[in-house]
């Protein structure tokens, strides 16, 4: 008997040394936040990503990769099994994790553009820290030249436009907010230009006063423009009555949510909403 | 008393015009008509039944913490509303509620029944344990879908904000209608009611069917309530504060204090959803307002009363 014990013990004591022999050098990101997973790929591909969320789900390779939890909830265990180099998280929810991390001294680096400026100058910061400045350099300073050109492209911010990002309650955004800017550099008047925050909780009378040219829906594709139009007392505002109700299946909502290099195709096609082109 | 009504008339006349044409706008007749009006109605309806309820219950159950929230009827509802809304089905989430009030209200009975009689205290742990494990249910369709967290804190704290689709506001107004007959109903069997606080026996011995009249009551005020937190989500302390206040001013139980509640309650509601509504630029949650508004309101009346 006391000889399996030993065995055992030392057989634990064996796997576990292996176990730090198994741990790769180089780096090793995790990224719990989509916009940085978005970006992080864009400059240097998969091949230091060790973990990402479930929320990571752009480009495509990145859902075959560990999962470390969700946007909300992360496994603290998980991160330090993966042994990261850095973790890369984002705002909101994320404040408390990154404290968390801080606290299991796990090296982090947090991104939460909330404009297009923060976001192109969160990318020449990323590259610094991964090792792709050149290449960070030369997305930022493309994405400016397409911004831009998009702004100079604008004939005015003439059409008005009611932006719901979530439908029970209704919700909006202000032009504060990194939604907010896109609509407004793309061409296009925000109603609720003012609210109070940047992401808000708005009346339905204000949006029937307000009487907005266009509804963009950047809620989920089972909100459809039907359930826009059933709405009792809102058959009355333009947008409505002329049939401009765009939706995820007119331009994903990824493209002007995320603060990602992606809004300059959904600030394309926005314009053009907002140009009555078809 | 007499001389009272006047003035409260006016008060309520004013109450709902103000309700109606505050930050009134040209042309905004249509708003008034299609957004204030059904609103201002969801409001008295949801005041008028959790009042009413509330006091009767108090009352049936001999219990003064008893409220319509108390068989377990709102996590039940509410609960079948957030199913509604994760899955998608936007536009039936009164329905889904409705449902899950009616499932809720089904255990609950079937369980205060278990051993084949009726008593009281039977009921109220059932619809508190039964209220607790959809609460549970509710805590795991958030943690799990953090994208509809805006939707079920909708639910939870209240909203009078409800956007009616134009097919189910005309199922809203038959609603409305057989909620109000159903309440009339509750008010005539008022004097049962009170003859009830007097015993069972006793009760009994005056040729009231004892049994017959609670599960009346019961299954009446669940399907009101039911309907409330479908319409409107959880809005608390209504139910429970309202019928305290009617009766420490109307000094004890009353055969009309069901109706004074209901009353009182659908004003006070009105009231704090229009401080809900104008007081910060965001709308805020109703339920917030009325327990912020309706405590220290009560502990004032309770201290008086004294």
């Amino acid at each position: 008997m006391k000889k399996i014990v030993l065995f055992l013990f030392v057989a634990v004591i064996i796997l576990t040394g292996c176990s730090k022999f198994k741990q790769q050098t180089g780096n090793r990101y995790i990224i719990t936040s989509p916009e940085i997973a978005e970006i992080i790929y864009l400059l240097q591909g998969a091949r230091n990503i060790v973990g990402v969320t479930i929320e990571c789900d752009y480009p495509a390779e990145l859902k075959e990769l560990e999962k470390v939890g969700n946007f909300g909830k992360v496994d603290f265990e998980k991160i330090i099994s993966l042994d990261p180099t850095i973790v890369f998280t984002s705002g909101l929810e994320q404040e408390l994790l990154t404290t968390e991390l801080e606290k299991l001294q796990i090296p982090t680096a947090q991104f939460y553009p909330k404009s297009i400026d923060d976001m192109i100058s969160s990318i020449r910061e990323i590259g610094k820290l991964i090792g792709a400045e050149k290449r960070a350099n030369f997305v930022a300073d493309s994405l400016e030249t397409e911004i831009e050109k998009i702004a100079t492209n604008n004939v005015d911010n003439s059409h008005t436009v009611y932006v719901e990002i979530y439908n029970t309650p209704i919700m909006s955004v202000s032009d504060r907010s990194f939604v907010g800017e896109v609509i407004q550099k793309a061409g296009g008047n925000n109603i609720f230009a003012e609210l109070p925050r940047d992401y808000s909780r708005v009346k339905a009378e204000d949006v029937i006063n307000a009487n907005p040219e266009i509804i963009i829906l950047t809620c989920p594709p089972e909100v459809t423009a039907e359930s826009i139009k059933i709405r009792k007392g809102w058959e009355v505002i333009s947008a409505v009555k002329n049939d401009r109700i765009y939706t995820a299946l007119d331009i994903n909502p990824d493209l002007i949510i995320r603060a990602t290099p992606r809004v300059i195709e959904g600030m394309k096609i926005l314009q053009k909403i907002f140009k009555d082109e078809k | 008393m007499k001389n009272k009504i006047i003035p409260i008339l006016l008060f309520i006349v004013s109450l709902i015009l103000i309700y109606l044409y505050l930050n009134y706008q040209a042309e905004s007749l249509h708003i008034i008509l299609q957004i204030r009006l059904p609103r201002l109605m969801l409001a008295f309806l949801v005041g008028f039944v959790l009042s009413g309820v509330g006091y009767s219950f108090q009352i049936m159950l001999n219990n003064p913490l008893a409220e319509p929230y108390i068989l377990g009827i709102s996590s039940g509802a509410a609960f079948g509303s957030i199913v509604a809304n994760v899955m998608g089905f936007y536009l039936f989430m009164p329905l889904f509620g409705f449902a899950g009030a009616l499932i809720t209200l089904t255990i609950v009975w079937f369980l205060a029944h278990l051993g084949g009689f009726f008593n009281s205290t039977k009921l109220l742990l059932s619809g508190i344990i039964v209220g607790m494990f959809f609460g549970a249910l509710i805590s795991l369709l958030m943690y799990f879908n953090q994208q509809d967290i805006g939707n079920i804190i909708n639910v939870l704290m209240g909203n009078l904000g409800h956007i009616f689709s134009r097919k189910e506001w005309y199922y809203f107004l038959v609603v409305f209608g057989i909620s109000i007959l159903l309440m009339l109903y509750l008010f005539l069997l008022s004097r049962q009611l009170m003859i009830l606080t007097t015993g069972d026996v006793i009760a009994g011995s005056l040729g009231i069917d004892v049994k017959k009249l609670r599960r009346k009551i019961f299954i009446i005020s669940s399907l009101l309530t039911g309907i409330t937190v479908a319409y409107a989500g959880i809005i608390g302390f209504i139910g429970l504060i309202v019928p305290h206040i009617v009766r420490m001013v109307s000094g004890g139980n009353k055969q009309t204090g069901i109706i004074y509640s209901s009353i009182f309650g659908a004003i006070l509601l009105i009231l704090c959803d229009l401080i809900a509504m104008h007081i910060a630029v965001i709308e805020i949650p109703v339920g917030i307002i009325t327990a912020l508004l309706g405590c220290p309101f009560f502990l004032f009346i309770m201290a008086k009363s004294i």
